[in-house]
């Protein structure tokens, strides 16, 4: 890292700090990276594990940021004294993404302690070190209660809060503008959620509570889980949920992803003429109820939810009733949304726009949150051993997953396919198979390597889970040298691509194939 | 050129759009972080359905060599690839042509692109810096039909695809130029490179020698030092 130009993230490890230190580490900023030290992990492993996450999603290995073990709430955040010294000499910017999200206040102090508490800590350690670039990220919602238009630059306006968390990063911004001899630059997204390409997340408040929510009442009424869809290759029919919800349908909602949303906070960095400003991160056309509604019927397989109108009242039933108990701390975010204006955003990213948060990008949200069992699935995933998982990937996915994906698949009919394939795949859990396709139908696959293949990719199970996880294009395993090829390249790097290809449709509605005509990595 | 260092200079890599055509591109420019520029170079990828994105190494890797050798690039995903804008085609049939007949529709239009590229960089640092068009696979063919007026330029293919596509506009371009060719590339034949070669009238040099087939995995560093090399020899 430069003297003196490095960036400090806060927050690395979180949902919108992952994506931003991605996006610094690709601009080519020197990073260090404030962390504490969780019970299971050292902070250094949990970001060295971030970072080969981060650099497989983008395809080459990304440079390691510099690791400061330490913690917002802390006196001098905990730092070190050499962490102190390196900080002064290498950063002049922070990136404050660090925030707790907590509605409702808690006995811990929380979301007080770091949104507030912490923030001033560290600016405080900033004025000490001569870090003078501040880049807060705030939110849209400081506006409190207030209805109507909202500008960039409006502070305080007696809005009064709907919770401790608005009301925390109103005090934590307020905190960072009082600070003297800091140019501070203050970001404020609206509702964060998944990657728009992947729908990639690990935070599953707002939207996402409501659409659980849902799919738990449905399954409930119903007997049996969203997720048995597919396994039934979509036959079940849709689950009845008789749910009057107390809105017309046409109210919006501010939705931004989250990969937008650092793209358009890192872009800003690498701008200083704009530094000094305020801007909303928000979508330009916030999507309305109805089309999220619409969309979440189709995704979770229920039918009878209802818009019944402002004055419904209590006359919503007794689900109806369950759900806006359930959901009483998001339900401001639904009914009564304030227009924030983004003159300054328009203007400094005028190359950066929101992308359309659309039928297709909403399923592609929807989709992972059901696969990843609405945030449960991972922590349930990491108790197991990568290696059992991986003995059982490679057999049952080559043996019993993939023929029957293929089956419903136009793909290698289009094509035509025609030809014997062979995979040789190392480590445990590996073995060797190989496919034939006859006249674009996939006639068997068996076990070992048949010397009629025309073509034999090597690779390691790793990399094949990666492949089949979509984390990685195949091609990209190819020109990382992941994989190997015997036989005819081109046709090897071109059935990669169908294979990519093929792997797009079974996790992406066929309305979202238009956008991958090239070949791309897997984003994080 | 003569102005462009020896060593390596620190770098920033910043993402941009621009427009090619009806559509706006995404693409990394590279360029010395506090150093005067000393030219320009626009980097053409393989086919967009063979690795031709902004991630690929021979693009990456001669996009950041190039720029901590003072020379500022960009690099870019062609239509419909990544985050750049594209038509709307139907991918399956789309797939199917190409896995049939290594072509799709339209694919010689893509030199729009380099051409949208071209224009972006010559108007960000300074017009009247010298322009090297960079091609690899695919994107060599793309490079003879881009238009530079007036601009002072050269030209590097990077194992060209002689006999998948048409190479006869490079008769007619007069840049100097320097080809390299890998003497194990599976996708065109040694002899062929040679007697395409030797019809050129360009000034011109030929590079051969083995380059992991044509994928130049392990080489990027010596492309960019050829590269450099190539370039300060053509605009002392």
């Amino acid at each position: 890292m430069r003297a003196g130009r490095g960036i400090l993230l806060t927050g690395a490890t979180g949902f919108l700090g992952r994506y931003l230190l991605r996006h610094l580490l690709s601009a080519g900023h020197g990073v260090g990276v404030l962390v504490r030290d969780s019970g299971k992990q050292a902070a250094a492993e949990r970001v060295a594990e971030l970072v080969a996450s981060l650099s497989e999603g983008v395809g080459r290995e990304l440079p390691c940021p510099v690791m400061l073990s330490g913690e917002l709430g802390q006196r001098g955040l905990g730092l070190t004294l050499v962490d102190r010294q390196w900080l002064g000499r290498n950063c002049s910017a922070v990136v404050h993404a660090a925030g707790d999200l907590s509605f409702q206040a808690r006995t811990d102090g929380e979301p007080w302690r770091t949104n507030v508490q912490g923030t001033n800590e560290l600016l405080r350690v900033c004025g000490q070190l001569g870090l003078s670039e501040f880049h807060h990220i705030s939110t849209a919602y400081v506006c409190g209660r207030r209805r109507g238009t909202i500008g960039e630059e409006d502070r305080e306006c007696g809005q009064g809060f709907h919770n401790p968390y608005e009301e925390s990063k109103f005090e934590a911004e307020r905190a960072v503008r009082l600070t003297g001899g800091l140019r501070a630059t203050v970001y404020r997204p609206a509702v964060i959620v998944g990657d728009s390409r992947t729908g990639y997340t690990s935070s599953y408040a707002g939207l996402y509570r409501f659409l659980e929510l849902a799919a738990r009442l449905a399954e409930a009424e119903a007997g049996w889980p969203a997720d048995r869809r597919r396994d039934a290759g979509g036959l079940l029919p849709a689950r009845r949920l008789p749910l009057r919800l107390p809105l017309t349908g046409d109210e919006r909602s501010n939705l931004v992803p989250v990969d937008w949303v650092a793209r358009a906070v890192v872009s800003l960095v690498g701008r200083p003429s704009w530094h000094g400003h305020t801007f909303h991160l928000v979508s330009q056309a916030p999507v309305a109820l109805r089309v999220i509604l619409e969309t979440a019927a189709q995704e979770l397989r229920i039918e009878g939810v209802e818009f019944a109108g402002r004055n419904a009242g209590e006359d919503t039933g007794r689900l109806g009733q369950l759900f806006q108990d359930g959901l009483r701390q998001y339900w401001p975010y639904l009914a009564d949304q304030p227009v924030f204006l983004c003159q300054n955003t328009r203007a400094a990213l005028p190359d950066l726009a929101p992308p359309a948060m659309d039928g297709p990008m909403l399923r592609r949200l929807i989709r992972f949150a059901i696969a990843d069992g609405w945030g449960r699935a991972r922590s349930r995933a990491a108790d197991d051993s990568a290696c059992q998982a991986r003995q059982l990937l490679c057999a049952t996915y080559i043996e019993q997953v993939f023929p029957r994906q293929a089956r419903q698949s136009p793909l290698a009919r289009l094509a035509g396919l025609n030809l014997m394939v062979a995979l040789d795949i190392r480590g445990p859990g590996g073995g060797q198979w190989s496919c034939r396709w006859i006249n674009g139908e996939l006639s068997c696959i068996s076990r070992g390597l048949e010397p009629g293949a025309e073509l034999t990719y090597h690779t390691d199970t790793a990399t094949f889970e990666a492949v089949v996880q979509g984390r990685q294009s195949p091609q990209q395993a190819f020109f990382e040298e992941r994989i190997a090829i015997r036989g005819n390249v081109e046709t090897a790097l071109k059935l990669a691509v169908l294979f990519d290809q093929f792997l797009r449709e079974i996790s992406f509605p066929p309305a979202d194939r238009t956008e991958a005509m090239g070949v791309t990595t897997s984003p994080a | 050129m003569s102005r462009l260092p020896q060593l390596d200079v620190p770098t920033v890599v910043e993402e941009v759009a621009f427009p090619a055509g009806s559509y706006r591109l995404q693409g990394e420019l590279a360029y010395a972080e506090d150093a005067p520029v000393g030219g320009v170079a626009v980097l053409a990828g393989p086919h967009p359905l063979l690795g031709g994105n902004l991630h690929n190494n021979v693009v990456r890797g001669l996009g950041d060599g190039l720029a901590a050798r003072q020379l500022a690039s960009l690099r870019f995903n062609y239509r419909g690839v990544g985050r750049s804008e594209g038509p709307q085609v139907d991918v399956a049939r789309h797939l199917a042509q190409f896995w049939q007949t290594s072509h799709v529709p339209d694919e010689m239009d893509l030199w729009q692109d380099v051409q949208g590229a071209v224009d972006f960089m010559r108007a960000t640092p300074d017009p009247a810096l010298p322009v090297a068009l960079i091609g690899y696979s695919f994107g060599c063919a793309l490079l003879p039909h881009v238009r530079l007026p007036g601009a002072r330029s050269a030209f590097i293919l990077i194992a060209p695809t002689l006999g998948k596509h048409d190479y006869d506009s490079y008769r007619s371009v007069d840049a100097p130029a320097l080809v390299i060719a890998s003497e194990d590339d599976f996708a065109v034949d040694a002899g062929e490179v040679q007697r395409w070669f030797s019809r050129l009238a360009m000034p011109k040099r030929l590079l051969r020698q083995r380059l992991d087939n044509h994928f130049f995995r392990g080489h990027e560093s010596w492309l960019v030092e050829t590269v450099v090399g190539f370039l300060r020899s053509q605009w002392r």
